[in-house]
């Protein structure tokens, strides 16, 4: 993917920015979802918006650490973003019937261990780390999960929701993979003495250890919702492929972590890995909900009301 | 007497964008001073007194910084106006709120979170307005307290205490102390990387969010519609009130009479000021009603030779 201009993109983020209101979500089509969809897709869309709003939480600790005012900018909107899909689903599930009056969908422990993680430590680490791990989470969620949800419901609501969302996150991935690439450039001896340091960071290693039972969960959830997992890891080869056309995007050692990363997942036959993060998946599952720490307040800030 | 049609004091962003509205206007001879070490209100104009120590004369007076405000005009000015209404010379500041308007229960939406907004929060809140502060960039806040001995250190050295380090770091055990949740301490706190932003002095304005009496809101505002803001985390905050605090950068029509500009946004007005997105659908209008001084620059006609 060729780097793309920044200030070409702000402008054209600026430009494509819509609200909840310009969708009427009582229209009708909300029928169409059958009896038998229903618990799964309830589960899906729960896991589909946490997702996008952990996310959004992760676009945020990004402004923070922008090098430049532009992409400080464009991942202020990013982060407006993620948190308006995660509304816009949470509008889908209550027209569906999917909410219990008006109560956010319950997260699961994994997916309430990561929302802490960044909570705490997301704003101190470096912009390799999130800058690198986000457009992996955006490509499965883009090229797999969201392309899966339109190929299955049949509500013209839900496809002129997700036809704005998908043009959102394709400019995501766009401003990913350009960031992925400009920080491969630079002493290849240095850029690998920072990853190492990094990764010795005892608050990254925590958030890995929080992150492999999430992927892991997520893979089975939508896995139950009938998506193929040959399709999902279809789609996380495509962060290989995009991510390593270039040269500085070969370089950036934080694009070869995950890649291999994503090779040792999609390889069902490497029990070394997979058989104790599904443990570790069983036993965060099993963390009774009052040992967790109560949400962080930006958790709040979720609605699916038009109008504030 | 040399008088000039508009004198702008500051250097900061603000001076900066009004300058660059007011030449886009055509008005090209005005004066900008970095700053003033004294200004008098006299029987039609106001004198300052410049860097060079000469004595300056202008109709319009426009100050761009809270602080700076504080500094040449007095503690007293939230609860002051400055301006008679048959006086014929203006200061254009937030505090000349206009009577009739009643903010009682209404909803209020203040743009930006700069000086203007730490100024202006407490007031509109005592004035029982339903308070939404949408910022873009924050600000560091420190106690009034401090406001004098900095004032001094830079009286005597020079130096510009306000922009410091040092008043930062002491802003942010400030916010600490006030704001307890996290996550607002977060929005809040200047980032340091910012173009460091001169601190603000108030001893209300953390407490507003802490105490839940006004919400912050930290999305990007996308544009003013009939109901209210939208921002783009995809919603619409309904306001009764629109106070721009961010000098006109919504706003594409800049009326120079206001500083900052106030809307109302309502049922029974007619008319709202075009905003920068030019796809705007508005199902209703409203009109822009504001800080009624006279003779804004732009009815003014062409400005003195100085």
């Amino acid at each position: 993917m060729a780097a793309i201009d920044l200030e070409k993109m702000l402008a054209k983020v600026k430009a494509s920015q819509w609200a909840l209101a310009d969708i009427d979500w009582d229209a009708p089509g909300a029928e169409r979802i059958s009896e038998k969809q229903w618990p799964k897709l309830k589960a899906f869309m729960s896991d589909l918006m946490w997702i996008e709003h952990v996310g959004a939480r992760g676009f945020a600790a990004l402004a923070k650490k922008a090098p430049t005012e532009t992409l400080r900018e464009i991942y202020t909107y990013f982060h407006a973003e993620e948190q308006r899909h995660a509304n816009a689903e949470m509008a889908l599930m209550r027209r569906w019937g999917m909410l219990d009056g008006d109560d956010l969908p319950e997260p699961n422990n994994q997916l309430r261990l990561v929302i802490q993680w960044l909570d705490r430590y997301s704003d101190e680490m470096p912009m390799e780390v999130l800058g690198s791990v986000i457009p992996m989470l955006e490509i499965a969620l883009d090229g797999a999960l969201c392309k899966f949800l339109l190929e299955t419901v049949d509500d013209p609501v839900c496809h002129q929701a997700f036809e704005l969302i998908n043009g959102d996150e394709s400019r995501h991935l766009g401003v990913g993979f350009t960031v992925l690439e400009l920080q491969g450039h630079g002493e290849f001896y240095q850029l690998l003495l920072k990853t190492t340091g990094t990764l010795l960071r005892p608050t990254l290693i925590l958030g890995i250890l929080s992150y492999l039972p999430l992927l892991n969960r997520m893979r089975d959830n939508v896995v139950e919702m009938g998506l193929g997992e040959e399709q999902l890891y279809g789609v996380m080869t495509k962060f290989k492929t995009i991510g390593g056309r270039t040269r500085a995007g070969r370089r950036n050692p934080w694009y070869q972590i995950i890649s291999r990363h994503g090779d040792i997942m999609i390889n069902r036959n490497n029990r070394l890995y997979h058989v104790p993060v599904d443990l570790a998946v069983k036993a965060t599952s099993r963390i009774p909900k009052r040992w967790l720490p109560a949400s962080p307040s930006w958790v709040k800030e979720l609605t699916w009301e038009p109008v504030a | 007497m040399n008088q000039l049609e508009a004198i702008i004091v500051g250097n900061n962003e603000s001076a900066q964008k009004l300058i660059y509205r007011l030449k886009k206007q055509g008005l090209s001879r005005l004066l900008q001073l970095p700053d003033a070490s004294q200004i008098e209100q006299q029987t039609a104009v106001w004198r300052i007194n410049g860097e060079n120590g000469a004595d300056l004369y202008t109709r319009h007076l426009i100050l761009t910084s809270v602080a700076q405000a504080r500094r040449l005009l007095g503690d007293g000015i939230p609860n002051q106006s400055f301006i008679e209404k048959e006086a014929q010379h203006s200061l254009f500041s937030l505090w000349d709120w206009p009577e009739a308007l009643s903010i009682a229960g209404k909803k209020v939406a203040l743009l930006g979170g700069g000086n203007w907004a730490v100024a202006l929060a407490p007031e509109l809140i005592k004035r029982g307005a339903q308070l939404k502060v949408f910022q873009r960039m924050p600000v560091p806040v420190v106690p009034t307290g401090l406001q004098k001995p900095t004032a001094s250190i830079n009286y005597f050295t020079g130096l510009k205490p306000s922009s410091s380090a040092a008043l930062r770091s002491l802003s942010n055990i400030y916010l600490n102390y006030k704001v307890k949740d996290p996550w607002i301490r977060r929005q809040l706190s200047a980032n340091q990387r910012s173009l460091f932003p001169p601190t603000a002095y108030s001893d209300e304005y953390y407490q507003l969010f802490s105490s839940g009496k006004a919400k912050l809101i930290t999305w990007p505002v996308v544009q003013l519609v009939a109901q209210g803001i939208q921002t783009a985390e995809g919603l619409i905050h309904e306001a009764d009130i629109v106070v721009d605090g961010l000098l006109f950068e919504h706003i594409e029509q800049f009326n120079v009479s206001m500083v900052p500009q106030v809307y109302l946004v309502h049922d029974d007005y007619k008319q709202l000021p075009r905003v920068v997105q030019p796809d705007l659908k508005l199902k209703r209008q409203a009109q822009l009603i504001a800080f009624q001084i006279k003779q804004g620059l732009n009815s003014s006609g062409a400005a003195t030779a100085y």
